[in-house]
């Protein structure tokens, strides 16, 4: 049989019962649609997060306070739990030749108040002037503050640029107040925008220097974390290796009571938390496509019964049973090709909306067309083959017979 | 060019056998048109379904120009349906959402000479006009058009692969006798012009009448074959 008459009489049958074939295709068309939108979802995600942790600044180490369990990665790490960090350990650092900037962090969660009368609650960072170094941060208006204010005291507040937008409306913050838990900051300057990214919104939060910050609010001489630059990308493992043995002789240590991650190391974290959960994600909206291929199984069952005697008929005039057996699988694939091209659409206008909406990045990629395609011709190879492998067993005296 | 020996067909269903054809042997010459007939449940049509190489017998060799039909597979039987038999049964058996034109053409879609969108139907118009159908009807579905129609198509589709048997299941059962008559006359007249063979089946003498030779069965067993005196016909050879 040629596979231009194979496909008229294909087309044809799934048309006298429109009503059934266009609810096979929407089974199959959501499956594809969710399965789309959940993988453009997590490579969203993954470029979102990449970009804002090489945003960070490359060819940095980050150290924390404790030791990360092995098994349970750096993300459940009891980050800011244990209080090693200190001055000290910043001055025994200092002098490691290839470190071009250190950036110690306290952080918080406060509510703020701006003089205008705003009220937010948002992070408070403690650091030095080296954090905007280590961080790459570019400043917008006014000025970041230096060493002096730092061993002063110096009340003094850097705004991200999000936040000064929500405390100060279109007014200009800089030598205004703010109030942080009863103690008032004047705004020296504003960050230029950085854009959110992943779990972070690095536009939404407030520096001020760590001295201040650890006698008012944090009420301790701790660190979070303390940042460094190193001059090279070859120099990083040297850097780690140097920075370990110095804290913990400074510690007093024979096992680290910290940690040393390198930007890489947080981004492959996070990259196969989100691989985790991405793959999590589309094997849900896997099984609907293999619920829509269910669907598509019991609705060509049906119908072959429904034909038994056409069948017995094709055959007296001289159908082989590959011709039926290729009808009936053709027809099923027709429905998930036609689900799978309107569910790919589907797919990506819903991680537009997403996007637009939720203001979460999502990325269509050709992977994940791929993926739904070849996942959805599958589901009709395989859930047509069993109708139709029933059709081509029909014995034509009997389907004939069949009154 | 057909040759029978010794056709049994038993079915078995649980315990039960029942003997539908019973050591039938018989041979029919090409452009021959005989009648079997007998009464209902005798086994004409499975009889006729052997002829038809859709069914193999119990025991017994079916010869079709000298090839033993017990030694095809089923793609070289679905071949021989296609090529050298023509269908034409009591229900018609047109699919319902083909037009009339698409029922006609619809054996040429299994065939392996691949004719053109344009040869087929002319093919088909040739064969529905070789059965007296008025052409103004071809885009009709069946549902639009008469029992007589009907049965028409169903011959025109049994002659678009040129086949050299037409085997036809009590054509007339479904049809008041005017039509019926139609329709006998017509397959007279495709015996006769094209020098096809015509099996007919029948349970009734005065349809039996219209071919050659009858062959009476009863109970799955030949009980007579004789030449048929009086023939009722239109046409003459
Ligand atoms: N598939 C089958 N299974 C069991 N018995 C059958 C089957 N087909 C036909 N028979 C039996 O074979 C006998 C002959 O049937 P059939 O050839 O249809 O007779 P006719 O066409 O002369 O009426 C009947 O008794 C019928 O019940
Ligand atoms: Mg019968």
């Amino acid at each position: 049989m040629r596979i231009k008459d194979l496909v008229n009489e294909s087309l044809d049958s799934l048309r006298s019962n429109k009503l059934r074939t266009l609810l096979s295709i929407l089974g199959i068309m959501i499956g594809v649609a969710a399965v789309v939108s959940m993988i453009s979802l997590g490579e969203g995600s993954k470029i979102s997060i990449q970009r804002s942790i090489e945003s960070l600044g490359s060819n940095n180490l980050i150290i924390f306070p404790g030791v990360v369990q092995p098994g349970r990665g750096f993300v459940s790490s009891g980050r800011g739990d244990a209080q090693v960090l200190k001055k000290d350990d910043i001055e025994a650092i200092r002098d490691i030749l290839e470190i071009e900037a250190i950036s110690p962090e306290v952080q918080r969660r406060f509510q703020v108040i701006s003089d205008v009368g705003n009220n937010r609650n948002t992070i408070i960072l403690g650091g030095s002037k080296e954090f905007f170094v280590v961080r790459n941060m570019v400043i917008d208006k006014g000025s970041i503050f230096n060493d002096e204010q730092l061993r002063s005291y110096a009340k003094v507040a850097v705004l991200g640029n999000q936040i000064a937008k929500d405390l100060f409306n279109d007014i200009d913050p800089i030598d205004r107040k703010i109030r942080i838990r009863g103690v008032n900051f004047k705004v020296i300057g504003v960050l230029a925008a950085k854009g959110s990214a992943g779990f972070v919104n690095y536009d939404d939060f407030i520096i001020i220097p760590y001295s201040v910050m650890q006698k008012q609010l944090s009420g301790n001489e701790y660190f979070n974390s303390i940042a460094v630059k190193v001059n090279s990308k070859n120099n990083i493992d040297y850097v780690r290796q140097a920075v370990t043995s110095r804290l913990m002789q400074l510690h007093k240590v024979d096992e680290p009571d910290f940690s040393v991650f390198s930007q890489e190391d947080i981004l492959a974290t996070l990259t196969s938390i989100i691989n985790t959960f991405t793959l999590f994600l589309s094997f849900v909206a896997g099984i609907s496509l293999i619920v829509g291929g269910i669907g598509i199984m019991n609705m060509m069952l049906t119908s072959v019964v429904e034909r038994t005697k056409e069948i017995g008929l094709r055959k007296a005039l001289g159908a082989k049973n590959s011709d039926i057996l290729r009808q009936i699988i053709l027809e099923s694939i027709i429905i998930t090709s036609f689900g799978c091209f309107i569910g790919i659409i589907l797919g990506v206008v819903i991680s537009i909306l997403i996007s637009r909406f939720a203001n979460i990045t999502t990325y269509v990629s050709m992977q994940a067309v791929i993926i739904s395609i070849a996942v959805s011709v599958s589901v009709g190879l395989i859930f047509g083959y069993y109708p139709a492998k029933r059709a081509a067993k029909l014995d034509p005296i009997e389907a004939l017979r069949y009154e | 060019m057909i040759k029978l020996e010794n056709i049994t067909k038993i079915y078995k269903t649980g315990a039960f056998e029942t003997v539908a054809v019973k050591n039938i042997s018989l041979e029919i010459k090409k452009g021959e048109f005989i009648a079997i007939m007998g009464p209902s449940g005798s086994g004409k049509s499975t009889l006729m379904h052997i002829l038809g190489c859709l069914e193999k017998p119990t025991s017994g060799k079916y010869f079709l120009e000298n090839t033993d039909i017990s030694l095809l597979n089923d793609n070289e039987l679905a071949d021989i349906r296609n090529k050298k038999i023509g269908f034409v049964f009591q229900a018609f058996f047109l699919l319902s959402r083909k037009n009339v034109l698409e029922n006609v053409i619809l054996p040429s879609l299994y065939a392996n000479n691949y004719l053109s969108f344009k040869a087929r139907k002319e093919k088909a118009l040739e064969c529905l006009q070789a059965t007296a159908f008025p052409l103004d009807f071809i885009y009709h579905k069946p549902n639009q058009i008469s029992g007589g129609m009907m049965q028409r198509v169903a011959i025109a589709r049994a002659l678009m692969n040129d086949p050299e048997i037409i085997l036809a299941d009590e054509p007339t059962g479904n049809l008041d006798t005017k039509t019926g008559e139609i329709v006998l006359h017509t397959l007279q007249k495709l015996n006769s012009e094209k020098n096809i063979s015509v099996i007919l089946i029948t349970h009734e003498e005065d349809v039996a009448k219209h071919s050659e030779r009858i062959i009476k069965i009863k109970d799955g067993e030949k009980v007579e074959d004789m030449k048929v005196i009086n023939r009722k016909q239109l046409y003459h050879k």
